[in-house]
């Protein structure tokens, strides 16, 4: 089992349904294939440093939120497969944390971000 | 004493060249052209005067220096180092105030290192990141950022992972 954190960016002024059934559809992307989600954390609605062109559309405002996770790395291909077409999306990275908890969360605790 | 006598006599014999102010025969037997001229008279007297005092002061300097045992010698002497006869030494050799030997530049830090920071894991850290980048959003050198070669390699990693996720503005430091 690998750590794992998705960093996604998706559409602003989605309808709170509508984020609520992303996120949820890519948990269990991870979960049915064996894998744990650790933390869903929503970052907040931003202004983008630059403008990003997807799905045929310009945007300026983004919505990040992170998804911690262990799993196969079979699963990160699935993952970059179904985030990649999902109009909802604008940016994602799946980035590998590291093979030992003791690292990322000593880590975390200097800088003041919560894992 | 010598020197002192060679001064005098030497002062002395330039002194009779200069003319005197309001005296001779030739200021004053032309009274026209005097007063209209008396400006450029005075001036050049002046100047004159300023001129001689100029030679006395270098004829008086290239005396006390040829002499051996002279004051001024003595004061080189103690200024700097030992000085000999016959040697050549430059002006900042007789000047104590400043140093000669620059101290060295101090030791760069490699801050990451002691806070035990992996910068890759703080890609999402915009605040963390925007140190090592310039304000027009360019990654700083090492010998700015002052990084062990290992940290500035994660450190362009987690920049380069930013500016493509939409993290940092790779034109700009927003943060």
């Amino acid at each position: 089992m690998v750590f794992y954190e998705l960093f996604c960016i998706s559409r602003t002024r989605l309808v709170e349904a509508n984020l609520k059934d992303l996120v949820k559809q890519t948990s269990l992307i991870v979960m049915n294939k064996g894998g744990v989600v650790r933390n869903l954390k929503p970052l907040g609605e931003k202004q983008l440093p630059y403008r990003i062109r997807k799905h045929q559309e310009y945007h300026v405002q983004g919505y990040q939120w992170l998804m911690q996770f262990d799993a196969n790395p079979t699963v990160v291909n699935e993952l970059n497969k179904r985030l990649k077409v999902d109009p909802r999306v604008l940016r994602h990275a799946v980035i590998r944390l590291g093979s030992k908890l003791e690292d990322i969360v000593a880590s975390a605790e200097k800088t003041g971000t919560r894992v | 004493m010598l020197a002192s006598v060679y001064r005098n006599t030497a002062a002395k014999s330039l002194k009779s060249l200069v003319p005197k102010v309001g005296g001779t025969s030739a200021v004053s037997s032309h009274n026209l052209v005097a007063r209209r001229f008396k400006s450029d008279d005075a001036g050049e007297q002046e100047e004159s005067r300023q001129h001689a005092d100029s030679l006395l002061n270098i004829i008086a300097n290239s005396i006390n220096s040829q002499t051996s045992g002279s004051v001024a010698n003595e004061q080189f002497r103690m200024a700097r180092g030992n000085f000999h006869r016959g040697d050549i030494y430059k002006p900042s050799d007789l000047n104590d105030s400043k140093p000669t030997t620059y101290a060295p530049p101090p030791k760069p830090v490699d801050q990451l290192k002691i806070l035990k920071l992996n910068p890759i894991v703080e890609y999402k850290n915009a605040t963390l990141l925007s140190h090592y980048i310039t304000p027009l959003g360019r990654l700083m050198s090492r010998e700015q950022t002052g990084l062990s070669a290992k940290n500035q390699r994660r450190v362009t990693k987690a920049v380069r992972r930013a500016r493509a996720m939409c993290i940092i503005s790779p034109t700009a430091k927003l943060h």
